[in-house]
């Protein structure tokens, strides 16, 4: 006989990220999901992120190599020229491993407005991304983003803070809030950076407790969560959408960041390491 | 950029206390990455991102943003303007292509003392960070912190005949100030001669006419290059510099002469000389741009009420000329600003002067509204919605059969579809399957497994890869067993899975059990979800709150081996094992990591027999077996004191 554990164990990446999208689904928010090998289009020029633009710079990619081998050369040839356009225009656009889950913001407009859809809208996306990065404790080249789309009419800066501060309050169950600082992502405008009050330190009321000793905030009170912002309209107009008439708001979170702030995990590795002793504590 | 406080103040004189002066950038302009004191200086490294990077990768652009978050006077450097440069044009400089160059000024010099630079200069720059060379070199680097504007100087005796700016000829070679060899063609901008190139335009300079000890008289460049050009020739021939990646950024051409004013002021100062008038070959002017918008339009966007007098006040502190008809407000974009395109930048402008902070959260007043309101009735809207509620409805099912979800990478050794810039040989291909690497963790974690009969049962859901770009979610379930175990029949398992499955989806979720790869040991399975998914018309959601994990400190795994021991007690029939592995666990040290487990229980003679196994291990050396020994000793001490007769 056995005195062994009878249940199995859920991956906290998934705990993580079934949470956050229960929460979003209260909100209204669907679940939408998209390839992993993207093409420059959806996962770059789209988002306005065009090429030979130093935001590229952003994110190190990961490129496909074409099974014919000629076609990233054959493209940047076409576009040696300065400001000419590739030669050919029959050219496929070159291929990579998504960034960023931003790319199914473009996907899932494209394919709404194709079946004769129209805002408003509100999608919640988590996936895997890929960037081209030397893996450490806190890095990985591949890891997981859960994206939010929200597409209205007079959709605002005010929007965005009350959501996200509705998300953290139903995932930790406290009252929060957030703030916003400036930050550049090409695909929204104006974006952000925003932090949580620390949800360890905080004085129970959603206010930030400055300077004590608390290992999750480094004692600022805060805790930085992700990127977001206004939906830039160049997105807009690259799905084919009136910026005058709609606009909204979109947000990334790190899945991983969220996992390893919840259980103090200092080695983004574990999770993919497939090691029973680290997944049978979850 | 690592961003001088005192440097600053030459711009805006009242700045507050340098940490006022971070959390300032931090909460209306930049990410502030350190700050450091530094004799009577204060030290900024200030994230620029590639947004601004045409006008804040140097003290004026930050300057000006200080100005106006804390709406404090900006004041120019005084230059001399033009009156330091001389009437007479002795330059000649042709642009060939003017798309390529936008602009080009120029200045003849004669009679400067090439030697050290003054202290202060020096100075300047080793606080960013910067070797001081010379005082020539030293002028044109310490221009391009404050304006953000590449210059570049050549020893003007170095030179034949005109300053020519033009596509390299196929196969022209050129040396670099590093002495890198490069051979150019023609999609490469260089500044020539009559005799060949002399720099790599906007990038880097040529070692022929490289100013020395002996240089006398200089020619200076203060010039503008298309942005796309630079970066492909940059990436091209791999030379990336300070300067590359300032013209990458598209600063404004009309930055130029400004540059080239402050440069001749400040070379005057440090290193003497004649100046001749300046050359400025404009070819194209940059356009000026206005941009129309209201108040309303403002607030609507940032869901707050600022008043059209405060938004003019924070665009005029950022530079933007402002004026009001009725309720519009014209905005002349300065030449700096080349980001400023549309309303939704404006927008950002004064939301960010203003403070993100004051905007109060909200919510949409009906998001029933919204058509995916309904959603929540329904189940599954759509097919994301679909699968992502049949991988929770899996895991579920799994979970309960006692199997544990990893997750994997994607990249790995072999596949059918190629990167083309791996960052390892070993990952450079998407996978076609989960089973390899699930087979892998199955013999794995069964190094750590504590009995024989003890499984490991894993399952990971996850793309796949196959030729053409097809990605497909598939699932791979497995169980794998140390040694063949008596009455255990591993493929039996796994049919009792799929019934399961089978039963809990109502006959939607039926493992292919015809793909099982099983030996005696071990047995893996693996298929397509997006398969079974076209199958499936409905399905109950998941419930997988029994596996959710509260908030804890997780504990790490000791790299360290571990020692397994076994201990065995004779104990009264009423005595309940839990009360026996209570006094065991009391008795050993944190030594002791797992167990003690209960593994075997029998009863004779009115009583009990008990076998509990332990594992001891440490996260900082690999123990000894007398350390475990002696742990174990203190369990039967313990034991032996409550008078139980432990078996040996």
């Amino acid at each position: 006989m056995k005195n062994t554990e009878e249940k199995g164990h859920i991956h906290p990446l998934t705990q993580v990220i079934n949470q956050v999208v229960t929460a979003f689904h209260g909100m209204g928010f669907e679940v939408a999901e998209g390839p992993e090998i993207e093409d420059e289009f959806h996962n770059f020029d789209a988002l306005n992120v065009p090429a030979d633009h130093p935001s590229r710079d952003m994110q190190d990619t990961f490129w496909i190599k074409d099974p014919k081998g000629a076609l990233s050369e054959e493209l940047l040839a076409g576009r040696d020229n300065l400001g000419a356009e590739p030669k050919s225009q029959n050219l496929k656009p070159k291929t990579l491993l998504r960034t960023q889950t931003s790319a199914v913001q473009i996907r899932f407009m494209e394919e709404m407005l194709k079946s004769g859809g129209q805002p408003p809208l509100r999608i919640v996306v988590p996936g895997k991304v890929y960037r081209q990065e030397a893996t450490d404790a806190r890095h990985e080249s591949q890891f997981h983003q859960i994206e939010g789309l929200l597409v209205d009419k007079g959709v605002t800066v005010a929007h965005l803070k009350g959501y996200l501060e509705q998300f953290f309050e139903s995932l930790y169950g406290a009252d929060l809030s957030i703030r916003l600082r400036p930050s550049f992502f090409p695909f929204v405008e104006p974006g952000f950076e925003f932090d949580l009050v620390c949800i360890r330190c905080n004085d129970g009321h959603g206010k930030p407790v400055k300077g004590n000793q608390c290992a999750l905030c480094s004692g600022t009170g805060w805790m930085e969560m992700g990127g977001a912002g206004m939906v830039h309209p160049n997105v807009f107009r690259a799905v084919g959408l009136d910026e005058k008439i709609w606009s909204g708001f979109a947000f990334g979170i790190g899945v991983e960041r969220l996992a390893m702030t919840k259980w103090a995990i200092d080695d983004i590795r574990f999770f993919t390491n497939g090691d029973l002793r680290f997944l049978k504590q979850f | 950029m690592l961003f001088s406080l005192n440097w600053l103040k030459k711009y805006v004189p009242d700045l507050p206390p340098p940490e006022k002066v971070e959390e300032g950038i931090i909460f209306h302009a930049f990410e502030v990455e350190g700050i450091e004191k530094k004799g009577d200086d204060t030290l900024l490294e200030i994230k620029v991102l590639p947004d601004r990077a045409h006008d804040c990768l140097c003290h004026e652009g930050v300057a000006r943003e200080c100005s106006a978050i804390f709406d404090l006077p900006f004041s120019l450097p005084k230059t001399s303007s033009d009156m330091a440069l001389g009437k007479i044009q002795d330059l000649n400089i042709k642009i060939e292509d003017g798309k390529a160059c936008r602009r080009y000024v120029g200045v003849r010099v004669r009679g400067v003392k090439v030697g050290p630079s003054p202290k202060w200069l020096a100075q300047a720059l080793e606080s960013l960070g910067q070797r001081s060379i010379n005082n020539i070199v030293d002028a044109t680097n310490y221009v391009m912190f404050d304006i953000g504007q590449p210059m570049h100087a050549f020893d003007a005796d170095k030179l034949e005949g005109d300053i020519v700016v033009r596509r390299a000829k196929e196969g022209e070679t050129m040396t670099t100030l590093d002495n890198k060899n490069l051979v150019l063609d023609e999609s490469i901008l260089v500044i020539a001669d009559g005799q060949g190139p002399l720099a790599l335009a906007g990038i880097k300079g040529g070692n022929r006419a490289e100013v020395d000890a002996n240089t006398k008289n200089l020619i200076l460049e203060s010039a503008n290059f298309d942005p796309v050009l630079i970066r492909r020739t940059s990436a091209k021939v791999g030379v990336r510099t300070d300067a590359s990646k300032a013209f990458e950024n598209n600063l404004s051409p009309e930055t130029a002469l400004l540059a080239m004013i402050r440069l001749v002021d400040l070379l005057q100062d440090i290193a003497g000389g004649e100046y001749c008038g300046v050359v400025d070959v404009y070819l194209s002017p940059q356009e000026k741009k206005e941009i129309k918008i209201t108040a309303e339009y403002i607030n609507s966007r940032l869901g707050v009420e600022v008043s059209a007098s405060e938004i003019k006040s924070i665009l005029e502190r950022l530079g933007i000329g402002v004026s009001v008809t009725g309720t519009e407000l014209s905005l002349i974009i300065p030449h700096w600003r080349v980001d400023l395109e549309e309303e939704a930048n404006i927008v950002e402008e004064v939301g960010r002067i203003y403070g993100y902070e004051k905007i109060k959260p909200e919510l949409l007043a009906s998001p029933k509204d919204s058509p995916l309101g309904a959603i929540q009735g329904k189940s599954f809207g759509s097919l994301s919605e679909k699968r992502f509620a049949l991988k929770n409805k899996l895991r579920e099912t799994l979970a309960k059969e006692g199997f544990t979800e990893v997750m994997g990478y994607a990249l790995t050794d072999k596949g059918e579809v190629e990167l083309a810039n791996p960052l390892a040989s070993d990952k450079g291909f998407l996978r076609t399957n989960l089973s390899d690497w699930l087979s892998e963790r199955i013999a794995f974690n069964l190094n750590y497994v504590l009995f024989d009969t003890e499984p490991v049962k894993i399952f990971e859901i996850g793309k796949v890869f196959k030729t053409g770009f097809a990605e497909q979610t598939n699932i791979a379930i497995g169980i794998g067993y140390r040694k063949k175990i008596k009455g255990v029949d591993i493929k039996k398992e796994m049919e009792k899975v799929s019934e399961l499955c089978e039963i809990q989806s109502r006959g939607a979720l039926r493992l292919d059990l015809a793909q099982l790869k099983a030996t005696e040991t071990t047995a893996v399975v693996e298929f397509s979800l997006d398969e079974l998914l076209e199958k499936i018309k409905e399905i109950e959601p998941a419930n997988l709150s029994d596996y959710l994990s509260p908030a804890f400190n997780y504990q790490p795994i000791s790299n360290y081996p571990r020692i397994i021991r076994d201990v065995a007690v004779w104990v009264p029939e009423a005595t309940s094992s839990e009360e026996v592995a209570d006094l065991i666990k009391k008795s050993v040290s944190e030594l002791c990591v797992l167990g003690p487990i209960l593994f075997d229980e029998f009863s004779k003679e009115g009583r009990k027999s008990l076998a509990f196994r332990l594992v001891f291990q440490s996260y900082d050396r690999t123990l000894s077996d007398d350390e475990a020994n002696t742990e174990l000793n203190k369990a039967i001490n313990a034991l032996e004191t409550k008078d139980y007769e432990v078996r040996k």
